[in-house]
């Protein structure tokens, strides 16, 4: 008999009472640090691409003293042009000077005379007008006048208050309107652009306002008083009021990223129309950094459509197969196989895909081609012969393991196809499909194309929708399909009328997660494709995918710069469309899964 | 009404219509479009190792060439006319210019497969393929016959003298030069390294007493010093268990050395050491809290809205795109924590960064934090598949719940955990991406273990054999040379994942089997 | 025995070499890198070389956030790249010019093309055509009127310095069409033209392999200049372009030991004889002599 009361015992239970409550603490403290671990991952996202959408600050504060201009306002005219400007009468009017890049352009002043600019080469002893273009209505007059950094965009103030971006190209018609910021407002009395950044400031008489060459006004304010002297070492503005000197300190580093810049066409320079462009600038700040993320987006979407156009048919064909026709001890074999088949790298596939798929696909394409179309045949062949075998020979090929003793016969007919290819596109197509394609059809055909890529990434993608729908349809209970058998369906009759629509949201789901993971998938995009940003529907060209893209990218991007923001920006939309994507997915299947108690329970 | 058909009687169902045929075609095409993927990463990687006989082909210009066929293409020119190409593999770069030839077929006159040519791996220039002529030694022709015998005897002499100069200097010399690098300066050491590297000295002088003089198929006489030899063999003169035997200890060559040529030649030892100590690195840290955070949530929780959430919300993220945890990896653990680290710790030793640059630890954590959601999945699977009754009848006899939860629970549901873990170091070990971003290097030949304290040096790049195949694939000087390591490269990950994955699922059979028993009871 | 005395060389050091070589930066250099680091750790076997090499760009952001001391580069440093490392140091880094390469447009060994001009790469590749190409060139049979096809572009990504330097001097700093794959290796480039036939792309001139040819250049004057050593060192190639290894150096600073015996091997014979194998351009030895004095290691051995 134990004496519970024993003071040795009661310490003992004491003592256990205070280990598992310690116990309880660590799983709690350990539970939850690691789960909000897990989804700090949202959060450091967030964090991290926030700053892009955050407005400019401009403040004004004491400069310090002895601070120097480093960048005058507006570019002083070489000796030799000021004279000749004195002597044309012209000392008057706005101008502006780019001598950068000069391999292509050559040296070039722009002169403002009434509403037209005169376009002057310097490439000579005395500037040679090369046209004189109307840039404003005629009834208007030029104010103010600059040349944005990289010296390829004019931005053109007028009377009446319009601001415009004008490109500049080498040739006639020398100027093309790029952006209208807008077309009446306070009078603009001076531009001035800041140093080494796409950034410029408009002075009117009621305030001062900050642009950026393709989103827009950025900042609007009041404008200190007194005479601006020029910008400092750092991009500050000096002023002078009342003789002490002030700086308006501009800190706008993501000036260029707005939701327009991002997601729509943008008049970049050297285009004549807007286009959706990723290119991020590389080399040199003074390049124009387009950062549209359409392409990246179609990309992402495009390669993961050609995944699912092949995976579903064939993960879901095979789990139908699965889950009706085959006998339990090959179903127990063929599901791990398939999961096998999850478990490979992405690297492997890419790789294949990439170097062996690619070229092979490339010499044999009419016979790739025909095989779309035969595989399906071929299959119906197989069916329609077997149905004509005698019993004796159809019970050794029973339909059960037809998933098996079809894989010879398909090889057969696929070697058939990829021997007679040549011979094919000599008979069909002059011996040349890809010119044919191009010919007839207009279609590009680059090596490495969303076709390669949506066989590399279907085979990637097929088992985890094969496990997870053929999961929903084997999880319907029994008690349905055998009752559908009873009343005389055949099994395909019974998977269609009873299975599927029981099971439909999990299958729906699978294709959901399927879906999931191809967009995300990194390697094989990278790898099978050419990464181009291209958007194309066509089936024969490449794309740029978010996830390539930051693969490729991120190495070289500064950290905290508005590249290395963008790139984290795509990556939190990529997260929060696959979580998006999944979360509807689980909560497809958690629903499905209730039902089936509840049909279960009702047996 | 509709006509109902009944199965036949041998159990043969009838009337199915074509649907079905077209289910088990994409079966068996999934099925072939494995195997094909399987058989062609087995046949080209296993096959490299296979000794190529060497041909001698005579052109129809009179030109000769040696060389060891590799593939042949069939292709339409530009100019519409098709053309019919053999790729050889002629060695000799440091002649000819180039180590391969695309020659036409229809222009090859003559083919002979003569047995005294032979293979030499050399460690600069790549191979050679040439005819032994003679050997000398010192600069004096020797009259030895059989030349080959002779050849290989000789050969066999400085490779060993080359494994002992390669282990003192493995073995003695680094570490020593390490600790006197690092200061702690001692005569003893000092002396030791200096009578270390008289006989590395020795060693190398000894080395290049012999040469060979060979004639490539051009014509062209030359001497080769021995020393720089690594391998050389007549592969048409050798038997079929003379290859057989070649190619093995060429597979284990690939398997037990380290990258040479610019990554183009010799093994991927450091790549697969690095993987799985990463792997291992990566389970130690996802088991403990992983299972802690299943515990807590099946166990601990309240089971209320914000727990399915939360639930839900972990299961999801094994679905967020690996690349994603690689940029969280560089943003906070690289950039963010590492660059801190260095300020606090490593300052002395900035501007070279030591945790802030990608390294082992860096990697092992962003992986864990991949692979957390698949381990917490399916242990709390594991518990949740625990009959209730069990708890309950540990809490009646008295047991609080921590030793309800070590006593009863977490031994039931161990083969889960072994399961989510198995399945987390298969995804892990085949990840790639986010490796790119946080640690992986391109060549890191020394593993990051080694006899200097602490030992383990976590803040080390490491080299991993999924990225071993995209760089070598990708970014090698000379591809054709790289492919064969690609495909053997690739085939040997394959075959890792592919026996952890087989552990996972024969673990979860078990365990299914255990459960389906204790319900059964 | 100039083997024997290489290997007696760092008995004459004062303390032996020996710690980890971070690298991070260009692409078309990791394979010279590569083969620096195996000669350097067969010489010192203290020493271990740790590579990552994804293009150029990847280098001065690892230089400022001192994630490396070694920053290889296929092209100079911008200027803003040059500020940034400035800001964050206080000193200029030190920039090693350590092998020549000269920049190659490669086509399928099928195609006849011998050689193309500026302005009509310029016409293949940009969609802004700065250097002069009047229309764009979408098909060989534009160049060759025995051809057919549609050209197929291919180039690296926009982080390798071969992007930089031939959007720079090929393009005029132009825009590359959206078409153009960036593939991220040079090698991936090579391979995708040897098994393309109407591909076109470009990679340094080592990896020239037997399956592309490398096109000519036409100059002004209509003759074609191929791309060789000896041009690329002449400076009649105008694709051509130094390598750079760039160090995180303070000036007055002694060269930390390893830098130190990593750039001497380098700019010693034996580095250069690596670079010739690889199928770049060695240095004349007039030029290395120089850069030695300049960078204060003795000249010669």
């Amino acid at each position: 008999m134990i004496d519970y009361s024993s003071p040795a015992v009661r310490l003992r239970q004491r003592w256990r009472q205070v280990r598992d409550r310690l116990a309880t603490l660590l799983i709690s403290a350990c539970g939850i640090g690691v789960i909000v671990a897990v989804l700090a991952i949202g959060v450091f996202l967030v964090v991290a691409a926030w700053p892009l959408f955050s407005s400019p600050r401009v403040a004004s504060e004491p400069a310090t003293p002895g601070v120097e201009v480093a960048y005058p306002l507006e570019a002083p005219l070489p000796a030799g042009l000021e004279a000749w400007r004195r002597d044309q009468h012209l000392d008057a009017l706005p101008y502006a000077l780019s001598h950068a890049q000069p391999q292509a352009l050559g040296g070039r002043l722009w002169l403002a005379e009434g509403h037209r600019l005169t376009i002057l080469a310097l490439d000579g002893e005395a500037p040679r007008r090369l046209a004189r273009l109307p840039v404003v209505e005629p009834e208007r007059r030029i104010t103010a006048l600059a040349a944005l950094a990289g010296g390829r965009s004019l931005v053109v103030a007028d009377d009446a208050g319009g601001l415009r971006r004008w490109t500049v190209e080498a040739a006639p018609p020398w100027l093309r309107l790029a952006t209208e910021y807008r077309d009446r407002g306070p009078v603009i009395q001076a531009l001035w652009t800041l140093p080494e950044s796409r950034l410029f400031l408009a002075r009117d008489a009621a305030g001062l306002s900050l642009f950026e060459s393709l989103a827009g006004q950025r900042w609007r304010g009041e404008a200190p008083g007194g005479e601006a002297l020029g910008f400092d070492a750092e991009g500050g503005l000096l002023w002078r009021d009342a003789g002490v000197v002030q700086r308006l300190a501009i800190d706008a580093p993501h000036a260029e990223i707005s939701w327009r810049t991002l997601w729509l066409p943008q008049p970049y320079e050297g285009h004549a129309a807007p286009q959706q462009r990723w290119q991020s600038a590389g080399e040199g700040s003074l390049d124009e950094p387009k950062y549209g993320l359409a392409p990246l987006a179609w990309g992402t979407l495009k390669a993961a459509a050609y995944a699912l156009l092949l995976a579903v048919p064939l993960a879901l064909g095979a789990a139908f197969f699965s889950a009706c026709y085959l006998p339990r001890r090959l179903r127990e074999r063929i599901k791990p196989t398939l999961e096998l088949m999850e478990a490979l790298p992405g690297v492997v596939i890419g790789f294949v895909a990439g170097l062996v798929l690619a070229p092979f696909v490339e010499r044999h394409l009419a016979g790739g081609l025909a095989l779309i179309v035969l595989l399906p045949l071929v299959m119906l062949l197989a069916g329609g012969l077997w149905t004509r075998l005698p019993a004796a020979w159809r019970r050794c090929l029973p339909l059960g393991w037809a998933g098996l003793w079809l894989m010879p016969w398909l090889a057969l007919w696929i070697a058939l196809a990829l021997w007679a290819s040549p011979w094919l596109e000599a008979a069909l197509f002059d011996g040349d499909l890809r010119g044919w394609l191009e010919a007839s059809l207009g279609l590009g055909y680059d090596q490495r194309n969303a076709l390669i890529v949506g066989l590399a990434m279907g085979f990637a993608v097929i088992p985890s929708i094969f496990a997870l729908a053929e999961d929903a349809l084997s999880g319907v209970p029994a008690s349905l399909g055998e009752g559908a058998q009873a009343l005389g369906a055949t099994r395909w009759q019974t998977l269609w009328k009873v299975l599927l629509p029981a099971a439909g949201p999990g299958v729906f789901s699978a294709v959901m997660i399927g879906a999931g993971r191809a967009v995300g998938e990194t390697m094989i995009v990278l790898m099978a494709t050419g990464n181009t940003a291209l958007m194309s529907v066509s089936p024969l060209e490449g794309m740029r995918s978010f996830a390539a893209n930051l693969a490729i990218e991120l190495p070289e991007a500064v950290p905290g710069g508005t590249h290395y923001r963008v790139l984290l920006f795509s990556a939190l939309l990529l997260f929060l469309f696959t979580f998006a994507v999944n979360t509807l997915a689980e909560l497809v299947r958690r629903r499905l899964k209730r039902r089936y108690r509840q049909l279960g329970a009702g047996r | 009404m509709r006509r109902l058909r009944l199965p036949g009687r041998a159990g043969l169902p009838r009337g199915e219509g074509p649907w079905p045929w077209l289910a088990a075609g994409s079966l068996a095409l999934s099925l072939l479009m494995l195997a094909a993927l399987l058989l062609l990463l087995a046949g080209r990687g296993l096959g490299h190792f296979w000794p190529a006989p060497v041909e001698l082909v005579t052109l129809d210009d009179g030109r000769q060439l040696a060389g060891q066929p590799v593939r042949e293409e069939r292709r339409q020119t530009l100019q519409g006319s098709p053309l019919r190409e053999r790729l050889y593999r002629t060695g000799n770069r440091d002649l000819d210019g180039e180590a391969w030839r695309w020659v036409e077929v229809t222009s090859i006159a003559r083919r002979e497969r003569p047995d005294d040519w032979a293979v030499i791996e050399r460690q600069r220039w790549g191979e050679l393929i040439v005819r032994p002529l003679a050997l000398e030694e010192a600069g004096r022709r020797l009259a030895e016959a059989p030349l080959w015998a002779a050849f290989a005897a000789r050969l066999e002499r400085v490779l060993s003298l080359r494994a002992e100069r390669d282990a003192l200097r493995r073995e003695v010399i680094a570490p020593l030069a390490r600790r006197l690098a690092a200061g702690h300066d001692d005569a003893e050491a000092r002396a030791r390294l200096t009578e270390a590297q008289a006989r590395v000295g020795e060693l190398q002088a000894a080395m290049t007493r012999d040469a060979l003089v060979v004639e490539s198929a051009a014509g062209e006489r030359l001497t080769v010093p021995l020393e720089s030899m690594l391998a050389a063999w007549r592969p048409n003169a050798m038997s079929p268990p003379e290859k057989l035997a070649a190619w093995g200890a060429n597979l284990w060559h690939f398997l037990s050395e380290g990258p040479r040529a610019a990554n183009t030649a010799g093994g991927v030892w450091p790549a697969i050491f690095g993987t799985v100590l990463m792997v291992l690195l990566m389970s130690a840290l996802v088991t403990p809290f992983g299972v802690l955070a299943a515990v807590y949530l099946h166990e601990v929780a309240p089971q209320g809205r914000l727990t399915g959430w939360v639930r839900i919300a972990v299961r999801n993220l094994a679905g967020v795109p690996s690349i994603v945890y690689g940029v969280f990896g560089l943003g906070v653990f690289v950039y963010g924590i590492g660059g801190r680290l260095d300020d606090w710790l490593f300052a002395d030793s900035l501007p070279s960064p030591t945790f802030g640059t990608g390294g082992l630890l860096w990697a092992s954590l962003t992986l864990a934090l991949l692979t957390l959601p698949v381990v917490i999945v399916a242990t709390e699977e594991g518990l949740a598949r625990i009959p209730a009754q069990q708890r309950e009848a540990a809490l009646a006899l008295g047991a609080t719940r921590a030793e309800m939860l070590r006593r009863v629970i977490l031994p039931m549901a161990l083969p889960a955990m072994l399961t989510g873990v198995i399945l987390a170091i298969a995804r892990a070990a085949g990840e790639v991406a986010p490796l790119m971003l946080v640690g992986v290097a391109k060549l890191a030949p020394q593993v990051p273990v080694d006899g200097d304290f602490p030992y383990l040096h976590l803040e080390r790049k490491f080299m991993h054999l999924g990225y071993h195949v995209f760089d070598v694939g990708f970014h090698s000087g000379d591809v054709e040379a790289a492919l064969p390591l690609v495909y053997a490269t690739a085939l040997l990950l394959v075959g890792v994942i592919l026996v952890l994955n087989l552990t996972a699922i024969l673990l979860r059979h078990h365990l299914r089997a255990r459960h389906a028993a204790l319900r059964s009871r | 025995m100039l083997l024997a005395w290489l290997v007696a060389a760092p008995l004459q050091a004062s303390s032996p070499i020996a710690g980890p070589l971070h690298s991070i930066g260009s692409e078309t250099l990791a394979s010279l890198m590569l083969r620096w680091g195996e000669t350097l750790e067969a010489r010192h076997p203290g020493v271990r070389l740790q590579l990552q090499a994804s293009g150029s760009s990847t280098a001065p952001p690892a230089l400022v956030a001192g994630t490396s001391r070694l920053g290889p580069m296929s092209r100079p440093m911008s200027e803003s790249e040059r500020a940034a490392f400035i800001a964050a140091h206080g000193y200029p880094p030190l920039a090693v010019p350590v092998a020549m390469d000269a920049l190659a447009f490669f086509v399928h060994r099928d195609n006849p093309v011998e050689a193309l001009s500026l302005a009509q790469l310029d016409a293949i590749f940009s969609d802004t055509r700065r250097c002069g190409g009047a229309a764009p060139l979408e098909r060989w049979d534009e160049l060759r009127p025995t051809l057919s096809g549609g050209i197929s572009r291919y180039g690296r990504n926009s982080a390798s310095g071969s992007h930089g330097v031939v959007r720079r001097l090929a393009l005029c700093g132009g825009d590359f069409r959206l078409d153009v794959g960036e593939l991220m290796g040079s090698a991936a480039v090579v391979a995708a033209v040897a098994n393309d036939p109407r591909g076109i792309g470009y990679a340094g001139l080592g990896y020239l392999t037997p399956g592309v040819r490398a096109l000519g250049l036409v100059g002004d004057d209509g003759g074609a200049v191929r791309p060789t050593a000896e041009a690329a060192l002449a400076g009649d190639y105008p694709l051509s372009r130094p390598l750079y290894l760039y160090l995180n150096l303070a000036p007055g600073e002694p060269w930390p030991p390893l830098e130190r015996a990593f750039v001497e091997l380098v700019l010693s014979a034996e580095g250069q004889a690596i670079v010739e194998e690889l199928g770049f351009v060695a240095l004349p030895p007039g030029r290395l002599t120089e850069i030695r004095r300049r960078l204060g290691l003795e000249p010669g051995h």
